[in-house]
Parts: C-alpha cells; sequence; structure tokens
C-alpha cells in the first residue's frame, strides 16, 4: 500500500459512529425544514378553515340573497341591514381611483426607465422607486388625510373631509412603485434584438418602445398591474385613515365612503363579542375579500400565459 | 435620392416603385421553379453578367477606425460597396464584421460607449453628417440579424411595420399590396398565405428569417445587409435564403456577413475578408478564392485558424 491510497482510505472510509452522527443530522435537518412548510401551510389551512366556518354560521343567519342584493350596510346598528353593496361600491371606487393615477404613472415610468433613460438615471431612479414601495402605509394615511385633502379642498370646497377621492390618489401613489418596477423589469427582459430591429426599419424610440417593447413584455405588465390591483383592494391604512367610515353605495368619490378592510379594521378595534352577528360579519366579508384577490391572481395567471411571447 | 429632406419626399420616395421588376417577375414565370437546383446555373449567369456590366459606386467606407470602450475593433478600413452586387465579409468572429455593418446603417449609435472616424459615403451623402435623417438612412440600408428577431406580433404586422411607420394612414388594400409582395420576395408568401394573422413567432427558425427578410424588403431598402443569417438556421433553410439572396441582387445591392467560406463562393461575387479589425483583402470572389494575394487570406481560406 503506498501512500495515495492511505489517503484515500482515511478519506472514503469513515467510522460507523461517524457514519452515524451524519445521518441524524440530515434527518434533523430535513425535520427542521419540513416544519417550517407544514407551519405554513397548516396556517393558511387554518386560516382558510376558520373563513369558511364562521362565514358558515353567519349566512345560517343572513340569506345569501340579502347580503348579495340589499342596498344597506348597517350591522352596527339597530336597524340592521347586511347588504354587502356599500362596501363593494367603497372598494371599487378606491381600485378605480387608484388604478386610474397609478396604472398609467407606473407604465409611463417604467418605458421611460427601460427605454429613455441613460443607465445613471436609471441606477438613481429605480432604487429612488422602491423606497416609496417601502414607506408604512399609517404615512400615506396620514399624507392623504393632512395634505391631499386639504389641497382638494381648495379646488373643491364642499368635499367631505374624509372622502374616497384623496385615498384613492394616494393608495394610487402607493402602488406606483409595484407597476414601474415590476413592469420594468418585463420591458428590460424583452430581448435587446427587438429594438434594434425597430431602430433598423427607422422607428424611434418612442415607437420602438410602444409598439415593440411594451406587446413584448405585454405578460409581465399585466402581471404588475393585477399584482397592484389586488394590492389597491387590500390596502387598509390609507382607507381607514382618509375615505371615512360610511358604507354608502355611491360611485362619488366626493363623499365618505367604506371599503370592505377598513369595515373589517373598524370591527376589530371594538369590544365586538366573540359569536354576535357582528363579529360574523367580519369574516363574511373577510372572504369575499379572500375569493375577489384569489379571483385576480388566477385571472392574472390566465392573462399572463395568453400574452407570454416565446423568444429562444 | 433624399437622404436630408425629412419632409414629403422621404413619405412617398420608398413607395414609387411599386412592382419591383426583377425577382417577382422570375419567380411567376417559373425559373425558379426548383429552389435548389438551378443554383449553380444561376450565380454562373449572374457573374456572367457582372463582368459585361459596369457596375456603380454605391457606398464607400474610407478610412474607417471605430471604438468601443474595450478599445478600438476597427482600423483603417477602406472599402467600395457595389450597385446590385452581393458582398460577402469574412474573417474569424470578433474580428470586427458585425460592427463593420453596423456603421453603414449607424446602429451602432445606439451604443453608448461606441465611437468612429472616417466617412462613410452612401450615393454622395457622407450618411454621418449631422443633417442626415436617421430614420431614411436606415430604411435605404435595411438589415437583418443574426438571429430571427421577428416583432411579437401577427406576420403581416411584422411586414407592415415599417411601412405604417412611414405612412401612418395608408390604405388598407395599398399596405396588403406591400405585405404580399415583400412576403412573395422573401419566398414566404405560399407558407403563410392563409394564416397572415397569426403570430410570427409561430413559424419555424428558418421561415422566422425570411419573415425578417420580408419585413426588411417592404420599407423598398436599396442596401440589404444580413449579419449571418443562416448561423441558427438548418441546411434546407440556409440553401432556401441564399436562392432568396441571388434572386434579391437584380434588385438590391447585399452585404452579407458569414461564418461559411462555402456559402461565401456560392453566392457573392466579391469578399472582404477582415482580420483582428482590419481588412485584409477584398475584391472578386472567384479570384480571391484562387488566388489570394495576402498570406492571412490564404490561411483563413485553407482553414488554417478561425
Ligand atoms: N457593444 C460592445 N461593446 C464593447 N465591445 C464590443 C461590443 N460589441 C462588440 N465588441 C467587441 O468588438 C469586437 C468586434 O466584435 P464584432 O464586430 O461583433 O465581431 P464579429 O462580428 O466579426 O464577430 C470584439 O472584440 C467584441 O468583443
Ligand atoms: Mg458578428
Amino acid at each position: 500500500m503506498n501512500v495515495t491510497e492511505e489517503v484515500r482510505s482515511v478519506e472514503f472510509e469513515l467510522p460507523a459512529a461517524k457514519v452515524r452522527m451524519r445521518k441524524i443530522k440530515e434527518r434533523l435537518i430535513y425535520s427542521a425544514l419540513l416544519g417550517c412548510v407544514l407551519i405554513s401551510v397548516l396556517t393558511t389551512v387554518g386560516i382558510i378553515l376558520s373563513l369558511i366556518t364562521e362565514t358558515f354560521s353567519f349566512f345560517q343567519e343572513v340569506p345569501l340573497g340579502q347580503f348579495l342584493t340589499d342596498t344597506r350596510w348597517t350591522p352596527l346598528f339597530a336597524d340592521k341591514h347586511f347588504g354587502i353593496m356599500p362596501l363593494v361600491a367603497g372598494t371599487l371606487i378606491i381600485l378605480v381611483g387608484a388604478s386610474l393615477v397609478a396604472l398609467p404613472i407606473g407604465l409611463a415610468s417604467a418605458l421611460y426607465l427601460s427605454t429613455y433613460a441613460k443607465p445613471g438615471v436609471r441606477k438613481v431612479v429605480k432604487p429612488l422607486l422602491e423606497v416609496l414601495a417601502g414607506i408604512p402605509t399609517v404615512v400615506y394615511g396620514y399624507f392623504a388625510l393632512t395634505f391631499v385633502t386639504p389641497l382638494l379642498r381648495t379646488f373643491i370646497p364642499d368635499m367631505s373631509i374624509f372622502n374616497a377621492l384623496s385615498a384613492s390618489i394616494v393608495v394610487g401613489i402607493m402602488i406606483i412603485p409595484m407597476v414601474s418596477s415590476l413592469s420594468e423589469d418585463a420591458l428590460v427582459a424583452v430581448p435587446h434584438s427587438l429594438r434594434e430591429a425597430g431602430f433598423a426599419l427607422g422607428a424611434t424610440k418612442f415607437e420602438v418602445a410602444t409598439k415593440i417593447v411594451l406587446p413584448a413584455g405585454l405578460s409581465g405588465v399585466i402581471a404588475s398591474f393585477i399584482l397592484a390591483i389586488s394590492r389597491a383592494i387590500g390596502e387598509t391604512m390609507i382607507v381607514t385613515l382618509a375615505a371615512g367610515s360610511t358604507p354608502k353605495l355611491t360611485l362619488n368619490p366626493l363623499e365618505s365612503i367604506q371599503t370592505m378592510t377598513a369595515y373589517i379594521v373598524q370591527v376589530s378595534m371594538g369590544d365586538t363579542p366573540h359569536g354576535t352577528i357582528v363579529y360574523k360579519t367580519i369574516f363574511a366579508v373577510g372572504m369575499l375579500l379572500f375569493l375577489i384577490t384569489l379571483a385576480m391572481n388566477i385571472i392574472g395567471q390566465m392573462v399572463t400565459r395568453r400574452y407570454r411571447e416565446v423568444y429562444e | 435620392m433624399i437622404l436630408k429632406d425629412p419632409a414629403k419626399d422621404s413619405i412617398k420616395d420608398p413607395f414609387v416603385p411599386l412592382t419591383i421588376p426583377g425577382a417577382l417577375e422570375k419567380n411567376r414565370n417559373g425559373d425558379q421553379k426548383s429552389l435548389l437546383g438551378n443554383q449553380k446555373n444561376l450565380l454562373k449567369g449572374e457573374k456572367a453578367s457582372l463582368k459585361n456590366q459596369e457596375n456603380s459606386l454605391r457606398m464607400e467606407v474610407k478610412n474607417l477606425d471605430a471604438w468601443y470602450s474595450s478599445g478600438q475593433v476597427l482600423e483603417r478600413i477602406n472599402l467600395p460597396i457595389f450597385e446590385n452586387e452581393i458582398l460577402a465579409l469574412i474573417g474569424p468572429s470578433g474580428c470586427g464584421k458585425s460592427t463593420f455593418l453596423r456603421c453603414l446603417n449607424r446602429l451602432n449609435d445606439l451604443i453608448k460607449s461606441f465611437r468612429l472616424q472616417g466617412q462613410i459615403k452612401l450615393d454622395d451623402f457622407d450618411i454621418y453628417d449631422p443633417g442626415i435623417d436617421l430614420a431614411i438612412l436606415r430604411r435605404k440600408v435595411g438589415m437583418v440579424f443574426q438571429h430571427p428577431n421577428p416583432f411579437p406580433m401577427s406576420i403581416f404586422d411584422n411586414v407592415a411595420f415599417g411601412v405604417r411607420e412611414i405612412n401612418r394612414r395608408i390604405k388598407r388594400t395599398e399596405l396588403a399590396e406591400i405585405v404580399e409582395e415583400s412576403l412573395r420576395q422573401a419566398s414566404l408568401w405560399d407558407e403563410v398565405k392563409d394564416k397572415l394573422n397569426v403570430s410570427g413567432l409561430s413559424l419555424s427558425g428558418g421561415q422566422q428569417q425570411r419573415l425578417c427578410i420580408a419585413r426588411a424588403l417592404a420599407v423598398r431598402p436599396e442596401i440589404i445587409m444580413l449579419d449571418e443569417p443562416c448561423s441558427s438556421l438548418d441546411p434546407v433553410s440556409t440553401a432556401h435564403i441564399e436562392e432568396l439572396l441571388l434572386m434579391l441582387r437584380a434588385d438590391y445591392t447585399i452585404i452579407i456577413v458569414t461564418h461559411n467560406l462555402a456559402q461565401a463562393r456560392r453566392i457573392s461575387h466579391r469578399m472582404a475578408f477582415f482580420l483582428s479589425g482590419r481588412l485584409i483583402e477584398h475584391g472578386n470572389t472567384a479570384e480571391m478564392s484562387i488566388r489570394p494575394q495576402c498570406e492571412e487570406t490564404e490561411n483563413y481560406l485553407c482553414g488554417r485558424f478561425g
């Protein structure tokens, strides 16, 4: 036996005890990782289960028909009505308003950053936009209430202090970074040779950006829109602070309204006894929110798949 | 020949020769029935006629130097380009062929670090003159890229893209005519005429490349540059495209970069051999293949490097 063989045997033939230790270690790591996965899965399942059971017991007291067709939402009053429409309308105003602000601005920033901006500008602006995303929503809420609303009221004096317009604008501002950042990623990923082909045909930067790059990155852009819209639907703090707490079946953004999320906050903050019908309403509303967001996700995935272009 | 006037002339100009006499007629008369068969005859014929006619100068490159941030990539290039010729640029990869090509339609302007010295003339215009309209220049000097890169839109819209850029309010029928003619010229019409609304990306690689050629032809260029157009294609598609280039040669000036020496010999009238940023030699393809003037050329042609 020469020297190299000796070295080899030392390396490869571990003592039995060491082998056993190693196996135990592997098993421990495996179990720990599996445990982490199980925790998140079980939590999700638990949340959904509690949503389902409480929602189920809510609908044993309130018929689904009333929930969907009644035009008043007054669970906190003596004369109780359980029509979800006012909360849906409130959410819808915020959603539409925020989209009108965020989608054009976010998309325009993405086009600018991906096609026009010099690398230096891009390096500064992109992280800056992403900082916007890190601001706590309560700060946005105060911004809406103490800055945007007074500003708007100088133009529209008879607008209420709590109003959907101000809240939706600020929710829009909050989701701009999401749209611009994700869209920009999608646009930058469009193969460079496509842009060159456009320029080689005599197209201008604007034409290349809007007619070639945008269609090529459309799936990612739409995905960013849908994510941002889901975020606007789920946004809670800004609407709680700035949009008011008056469930109202209206589409007028100048009025005080209440969104689904803001209602859940309102009830959760109060000392509503466990098991009462008021307590159960927040699960019914939560269930609806969950279903809407789920539907958005599914639609998002379908659309993304539909518009995905395949490049080599 | 209006390079500098951006307005009216540029809009109408490319559409005057709506029917292009040469290529299309040949095709319709059935001279080109067998796509792979007639190649040699065609080439011989072309070459004979080339000798007879005195070709006029279309482009002239004088003392061209070019730099990227990484350093100088082209050095003292002098090269004339003649009307209705197929000029093949050959040389090992990294020697600057693509860079040279992209100087001719100023596509390198897109690259920040790029710098250039010297003169490139298209007819009587210095194409780097500040007054030159880039859009018009790039329509006159069309380009097809190494990898097929159709736009993410229908076959029809791919071909119509450049035409719409020139004339936004073009009539649908007129546009359809141009699209059909361009697809015929690219000998793709028969394969796609029933699915013009299908995405260009659904075609095979060879079809995609012919679509890109049709797209370039649709704006009626005068010079067509192709950067290794067959490098990602199979032999049948390659033969198809070679055939096509020989047909187009009647109406266009063609510059093709190729790695494939056999291809250069089959289709080109003149060859230009590049080596590490310098133009070593250029001349008649047949003569250069048999009797290269420089040792480097001979080594390359014999496959001793590259
Ligand atoms: N965008 C660029 N930036 C910096 N260097 C480049 C760029 N494009 C090409 N080069 C360099 O220029 C040289 C010539 O490249 P290229 O013209 O693509 O050669 P070829 O087409 O003959 O293979 C190579 O050394 C390459 O690395
Ligand atoms: Mg190249």
